[in-house]
């Protein structure tokens, strides 16, 4: 262990420390926010949940399949036929800005505070 | 390619990265055995980088960039398939010329477990921006504080290893490591 290593581990560490910093303070909980699932980056479902939503649906698409279990304001991928299963060990996301990464089928669930179809915001949230 | 020599390859040189090969694909093996995720989704020890940062200490950026090349190509075929293949590429060639640079810029100064801390964190940049194209989403970012935590402690660890391995290969090959 040389000087030079201590300073990347201590570079690393504190960018590491900043940037979980970063994303947590841009977690919002908010009483209305939507579930955003997208595959190789086009959005598949903008579901509207509030607390009360509860919600099973199975995305199948060319590359998979995975189950999302919408609850208590938040979502899960609680199955997917995936060799990983990455996507299921990230658990359940409540906050807007949390991510569920589902790597081999390409799929994203984000939390967003609006609506995320097409380009303006208010074009389809019902 | 300029950083791949233009030695003949020599029996010794030969077999020794055939070994190195095929030692990286154990380790890889062995890792996918040790789950590591259910603290950070999707992290890994990164066992193989201690054949890739041997290599790199024994045998140079050239050869090292064959072991990493063979072994990636073979674990894809084996076990993965074309993404798996993309993203290991990504992964293991910013990683593995990160730690070459940062090894001819500080020369001595530099030990072992800095140039595998560093690896670590490239290969975690590095596949995530191949996943970033891939689900063109550049959300997957996030991602990145956590890995570049759990880079640390696995980096060291890969780091004490190789740092063993390159002492006993030395002590026991000595100067016939290259066909000179």
């Amino acid at each position: 262990m040389k000087r030079t290593d201590i300073y990347i581990i201590a570079a690393v560490l504190l960018l590491s420390a900043a940037g979980i910093y970063a994303v947590k303070s841009m977690q919002q909980d908010k009483q209305a926010k939507h579930v955003i699932i997208s595959v190789d980056g086009e959005i598949h479902n903008d579901i509207m949940v509030e607390n009360g939503t509860v919600k099973k649906l199975e995305v199948k698409t060319e590359y998979g399949s995975n189950i999302i279990y919408i609850h208590d304001g938040g979502a899960e991928v609680i199955d997917a036929d995936c060799r990983d299963l990455i996507c299921k060990e990230t658990g359940f996301i409540s906050k807007t800005g949390q991510t569920i990464v589902c790597l081999p089928h390409k799929l994203v669930v984000t939390i967003s505070a609006e609506s995320e179809s097409g380009g303006d915001a208010d074009a389809v949230s019902q | 390619m300029q950083f791949l020599s233009r030695r003949p390859f020599g029996a010794r040189r030969l077999v020794f990265l055939g070994l190195l090969v095929s030692q990286s694909l154990v380790l890889y093996l062995v890792e996918s055995l040790i789950p590591l995720s259910f603290a950070v989704p999707g992290a890994k020890l990164g066992l193989s980088n201690i054949i890739g940062l041997s290599t790199l200490l024994l045998f140079g950026i050239g050869d090292a960039f064959l072991v990493t090349l063979m072994r990636i190509t073979i674990s894809s075929l084996f076990w993965g398939g074309m993404s798996v293949f993309l993203f290991s590429i990504c992964g293991g060639m910013l990683s593995l010329f990160a730690m070459h640079a940062l090894k001819s810029a500080f020369k001595e100064k530099i030990g072992i477990p800095g140039l595998s801390v560093a690896g670590a964190v490239f290969h975690n940049i590095g596949q995530l921006m191949a996943a970033a194209v891939v689900i063109e989403n550049l959300r997957i970012i996030y991602y990145l504080p956590m890995l570049l935590l759990a880079a640390v402690p696995t980096g060291i660890l890969v780091g004490i290893c190789t740092h063993f391995m390159t002492m006993h290969i030395r002590k026991i090959y000595g100067g016939r490591l290259s066909d000179k």
